[in-house]
């Protein structure tokens, strides 16, 4: 997948690039407005991430142009205002995800996961890993085709452990996902814990591989060889 | 009551002393006046008389006694003979016309003619002062009417037009927003005070919008200040625990770093939500439907109500429908769950009661009530909720001011109860 990152945080772009390459993703950094607009006229995108204060330019006029050169790359602000107004004008403009700084990475590239779904299959399809099948549709899964009935914070679980398969998820991370700004306590970690336990059990009853791994202390970690 | 209303009750009741007085004066001066005027008439007749009486002129004097207000006798008492005074006096004489008693004023006089002495008596009949005070105080009941109905009239005109300009800068005040960026049309007027007062409120709303703008942008600013940052060191731990092989001291430190970094990060993002909220930055407001709110919030804290064993009892009469803007109105709603719920007791309850007009939510907890002047206050929190921020409640209340709804709690039958409604 190529991926244009627009960011003038240095430490952030690395951050960012590190984490999304390592599943095999193409990511090209513009750090200002102008060094943006170029590429975005030159090049083609899967996924377009743009802060909105860059130097010498403001993310949403980017936006702008984007939409008028018809692309059909799906558009993520990443901004730290998290002020409402750009909220709203950004989605207004074409934009189609707003992830307020700061985020975590495994976050962030959930949701662009989700982007590039809707995007590319209309949201007509199904997520395969190995025996695991998944209609999001539907929010339905199938392990071995068999139907496992899972409650809704554990299907946003599995949903999640798979967009960033192969990496280690934090606790906080989940927490921030299940819960978003009401995430306000550090005893949601048990309600975490029980969740992935009743997840894994679910699975593992339709014959399913053990592929969550927990990091002690940290998280957890779905491994799997695809 | 308005103003102009009250300047003319006080015109009024000021005017009230003065017609009295005047009243008493006017009584004064016109019986001085009318008994002088009789005074001066009594007296020319009674020259005149006098006049007939040396020249012995028996048929003018014949006249004047026939029209029966004069009376001539001759005395003949030595001690009086001298006396030339004349003297007058009041007196009550039966009118005939009118058969009974009127008030006359009457000369009496002594003269002397040729050795003979006549006293004579010349009467006539003069205002009847009963009748008089009657008459003044008819006139003042009529003026103080007369300027009643006319302070009324006045002040409806002026207040429709007079006051017009004012009235219109009121409404504008009313309906002021800084956050509009907009500052009202005041309108026209040639008189002063409306002038200077349109003249002094449209600079301060100027200097209101700018000092909103400036506000604005700095919250927004350490905003971003702030969160880039943070965005970097969560962004940085994320990679850190893709590492393998951490050893355990390591995930520690790692672990400690990401919790401050979470809670930092609620932190700032609270206290810029309560700034926004401050700053009114949440302007659109809808319809929205309470009941599907409260069910969402529960089902986001499921685990937490699961744990405790709370149990929720909903008593929904007709839905709520709470005009107000719809991202704040999920934040109240789950702030006063999460609430409920923090400092609920272990197999406690919550009920949820829902009207067509108000909300009320009582939950256990500790038995006694909570401290009303801390309650809403910023980082209050209760000893044995250490985990949370304590932003909760100060949030939703500051919601509730800016939106127009009246938050409020009460410790009844040992539950806590915060009620909602709209003002």
């Amino acid at each position: 997948m190529k991926i244009l990152l627009i960011e003038d945080e240095i430490e952030l772009q690395k951050s960012i690039k590190q984490y999304l390459e390592m599943e095999g993703n193409v990511l090209e950094i513009a750090s200002d407005y102008s060094k943006a607009e170029q590429k975005i006229s030159l090049y083609d995108y899967d996924c377009i991430l743009v802060d909105i204060t860059l130097p010498n330019g403001s993310g949403l006029d980017l936006i702008k142009e984007i939409k008028l050169k018809k692309s059909k790359a799906g558009v993520i602000i990443i901004s730290a205002k998290n002020s409402l107004d750009d909220k709203i004008y950004g989605l207004d403009l074409g934009a189609d995800d707003y992830l307020p700084k700061p985020f975590h990475l495994s976050e962030l590239n959930s949701r662009i996961k989700a982007l590039i779904r809707r995007k590319n299959f209309d949201g007509n399809l199904e997520i395969i890993v190995n025996e695991i099948k998944i209609l999001p549709n539907e929010r339905s899964v199938f392990v071995n085709d068999k139907n496992v009935i899972l409650t809704s914070k554990e299907y946003d679980l599995l949903l999640y452990f798979i967009a960033n398969k192969n990496r280690v998820v934090s606790k906080n991370a989940l927490a921030e996902h299940l819960w978003g700004d009401n995430a306000d306590r550090l005893d949601n970690f048990d309600f975490i814990y029980n969740h992935v336990k009743n997840l894994r059990k679910k699975l593992l009853e339709k014959k399913c591989e053990d592929y969550l791994q927990t990091i002690y202390g940290i998280g957890y970690n779905f491994k799997t060889q695809e | 009551m308005k103003l102009l209303a009250k300047t003319s009750l006080y015109y009024l009741l000021m005017s009230i002393p003065i017609l009295v007085l005047s009243g008493f004066v006017c009584y004064y001066v016109i019986t001085k006046e009318v008994k002088d005027s009789n005074n001066e008439l009594l007296l020319n007749r009674e020259i005149q008389v006098e006049d007939y009486l040396k020249k012995n002129d028996t048929i003018s004097l014949l006249l004047i006694t026939k029209s029966k207000e004069a009376q001539i006798k001759k005395i003949s008492h030595p001690f009086v003979k001298k006396e030339t005074k004349k003297i007058f006096t009041d007196t009550l004489i039966l009118d005939k016309a009118e058969n009974e008693m009127a008030i006359n004023r009457m000369i009496t006089s002594i003269v002397n003619v040729s050795n003979s002495t006549y006293q004579v008596k010349i009467w006539r009949s003069t205002l009847e002062y009963d009748e008089l005070f009657d008459g003044i105080i008819y006139l003042l009941i009529l003026i103080l009417g007369s300027l009643f109905l006319i302070s009324i009239m006045l002040n409806f005109w002026i207040s429709k037009k007079l006051w017009k300009p004012f009235y219109t800068t009121l409404t504008n005040l009313k309906t002021f927003r800084a956050s509009d960026n907009e500052i009202p049309e005041f309108e026209k007027t040639t008189i002063k005070e409306f002038t200077a007062l349109n003249k002094s409120l449209n600079s301060m709303m100027h200097k209101m919008i700018a000092d909103y703008n400036t506000q604005k942008k700095f919250t927004e600013n350490a905003s971003h200040e702030i969160q880039t940052p943070l965005a970097v060191i969560k962004s940085k731990v994320d990679l850190l625990i893709q590492s393998e092989n951490l050893n355990a001291n390591e995930v520690e430190l790692i672990v400690a770093i990401d919790d401050a970094c979470s809670k930092l990060t609620r932190l700032n993002k609270s206290l810029l939500l309560l700034t926004k909220i401050e700053n009114r930055q949440f302007i659109t407001t809808e319809k929205v439907a309470v009941e599907k709110i409260l069910d969402s919030s529960l089902l986001l804290f499921e685990d937490y109500i699961n744990e405790k064993k709370i149990s929720v009892i909903k008593n929904i009469e007709a839905d709520y429908l709470i005009n107000m803007n719809p991202d704040l109105c999920l934040i109240f709603i789950n702030n006063i769950i999460q609430n409920a719920i923090r400092h609920n007791v272990v197999e406690g309850s919550i009920i949820i009661s829902i009207k067509s007009n108000a909300i009320a939510i009582e939950n256990t907890g500790i038995s006694e009530p909570l401290n009303m002047a801390l309650l809403f206050k910023r980082f209050q929190k209760n000893s044995n909720s250490h985990l949370s921020i304590g932003l909760g409640l100060a949030i939703a209340n500051e919601i509730a001011v800016t939106s127009g709804l009246i938050f409020k709690y009460k410790f009844i039958n040992n539950k806590h109860r915060f009620t909602v409604r709209v003002k």
